[in-house]
């Protein structure tokens, strides 16, 4: 991957930054069904500048997203993120998820369909940057991820890869404190995903952004080379290097290649 | 042709889909997007006025406003005058009669908006109320622009509740479709024929409206989005 070991020693770099901080904590139980055991029953700490989990479809990990998001609540759940109480059932904490200063890109992520790209972006920037302030900021964001040719156009027009960029200059416009991507880059070809990345880590390792992504993809993991959590019906398997906790599914993968 | 009828009843039209609007607008969000379990209840209750017969409606508004009830005597003492036969309460009649056609188009229109589309706002750091402002009503435009001009089309055409309610005071509560029976009554077939052709036409360029609107929306998109 292109843009993975172009980007390694900028990576190490804020690895260090991170390393003594948690970055965010996470204690989720929720049984979609009353009287269930929980579907979902984990907990775990994010260190690194970028963590995916990982984990077959149907093993939670979208929920775990929403949750640490803001966009459902979990039966009992306590999610802390730099020390901050988002959500704490037993406490009755519950920040909504406009103030949480998440960024968020869903499986389903839309750009707002009635306005241009350009309105799309500002819209993420004005709710945190002021009056000219905000059109900078939103024209910066474009320029990052390669899309301000497509300013004043309209969604509809775009490609796929096109609304991903977009998506991704709208999500970081109001400056976000954690990224949260359901997989972002599904649907898009290799070359395109490692420029998108590429573009994605410039502006993540310049603001200190810290990442949890997910993903179902085996070769997407090696290509992030983040921290891996490894998920299994709801339940963390394993959390660590991704040439180790997945080392068996390297193996299945690399032998299906040759 | 009777036009101070014809103006009567655009006022009253007006007011009339005003006040839905205001009331339609939250409420129509609320059951849109609500899973309490009151909710099929004020659904049907809204939508009562449909199925009822409009004399049913204004009989019963002319008790309630009426000195007979506990309630139509405050409100005779806080107005000073009874609010049936006036102006103010064919308002009432009306906004009640025509309470489904604005509810409606818009609980559908909002049921259509994209939920990721709302809560991608949301996690942008928009407060629910500019979420619903800024994202949910632009995105549901369209069913904005057929609750309006059914609400009001309705309100001109409305004849049971109105001769309950208003009786037939020219300038007061004498509305068009009013005139419009007297005018037969009377015999003056060429005035009624002025009167009913006017509403046909009105009607059907409303109905144009709301059918040709589809199109229009996709054509400003075409033409590239403005900024704010």
């Amino acid at each position: 991957m292109r843009g993975g070991e172009a980007q390694r020693p900028e990576a190490a770099l804020s690895e260090t930054r991170f390393q003594s901080a948690t970055i965010l904590k996470a204690r989720i139980q929720h049984s979609f069904a009353a009287g269930d055991t929980p579907a979902i029953d984990l907990n775990f700490a994010l260190t690194s500048p970028w963590s995916v989990l990982f984990g077959p479809s149907g093993a939670g990990k979208s929920t775990i997203l929403r949750a640490i998001a803001g966009l459902m609540r979990p039966q009992a759940c306590r999610i802390a993120l730099r020390g901050e109480l988002l959500t704490d059932t037993a406490q009755n904490i519950f920040i909504p998820p406009h103030k949480r200063g998440i960024g968020y890109v869903g499986q389903r992520s839309v750009l707002f369909p009635h306005r241009s790209v350009l309105y799309n972006v500002v819209f993420g920037a004005e709710h945190k940057f002021g009056g000219r302030e905000c059109l900078e900021r939103a024209g910066e964001m474009l320029q990052l991820f390669h899309a301000d040719h497509l300013a004043s156009r309209v969604p509809h027009e775009l490609s796929n890869g096109e609304t991903q960029r977009v998506l991704l200059a709208r999500t970081m416009a109001p400056a976000p404190r954690l990224l949260l991507l359901d997989e972002p880059f599904t649907g898009l070809d290799t070359a395109l995903r490692a420029a998108l990345l590429e573009d994605l880590r410039t502006y993540l390792s310049r603001e200190n952004v810290p990442v949890l992504s997910v993903t179902h993809d085996v070769s997407e993991v090696f290509a992030l080379d983040a921290d891996v959590i490894v998920l299994n019906a709801g339940r963390v398997k394993d959390q660590g290097d991704a040439r180790v906790v997945l080392a068996e599914e390297r193996e299945t993968l690399l032998r299906a290649l040759q | 042709m009777d036009v101070q009828a014809l103006l009567l009843t655009l006022r009253l039209a007006a007011v009339t889909t005003l006040i839905l609007l205001a009331i339609s607008l939250p409420l129509a969000w609320w059951l849109a997007r609500s899973t309490s379990r009151v909710r099929p209840a004020v659904e049907a209750l809204s939508a009562l006025p449909l199925l009822l017969p409009p004399t049913v409606l204004g009989f019963y508004l002319l008790v309630m406003l009426g000195p007979e009830t506990a309630f139509g005597r405050m409100l005779i003492t806080v107005l000073g005058h009874p609010l049936a036969f006036t102006f103010s309460g064919l308002v009432v009649g009306s906004v009640l009669y025509s309470f489904p056609f604005a509810v409606q188009p818009l609980v559908a229109g909002f049921r259509a908006v994209n939920t990721t589309a709302l809560e991608d706002a949301a996690m942008l750091g928009a407060t629910p109320a500019q979420v619903f402002r800024r994202v949910a009503l632009p995105m549901a435009r369209p069913a904005l622009i057929t609750a309006t001009v059914l609400a009001f089309m309705h309100t001109v055409g409305e004849f049971g509740v109105v001769l309950m309610l208003g009786g037939n005071i020219p300038g007061a509560t004498r509305t068009i479709s009013i005139a419009l029976y007297d005018s037969v009554q009377e015999f003056d077939y060429a005035s009624a024929n002025h009167t009913a052709l006017l509403l046909m036409v009105f009607s059907f360029l409303a109905l144009l409206a709301i059918y040709i609107q589809p199109n229009a929306w996709r054509r400003s998109a075409k033409t590239g989005g403005r900024l704010v």
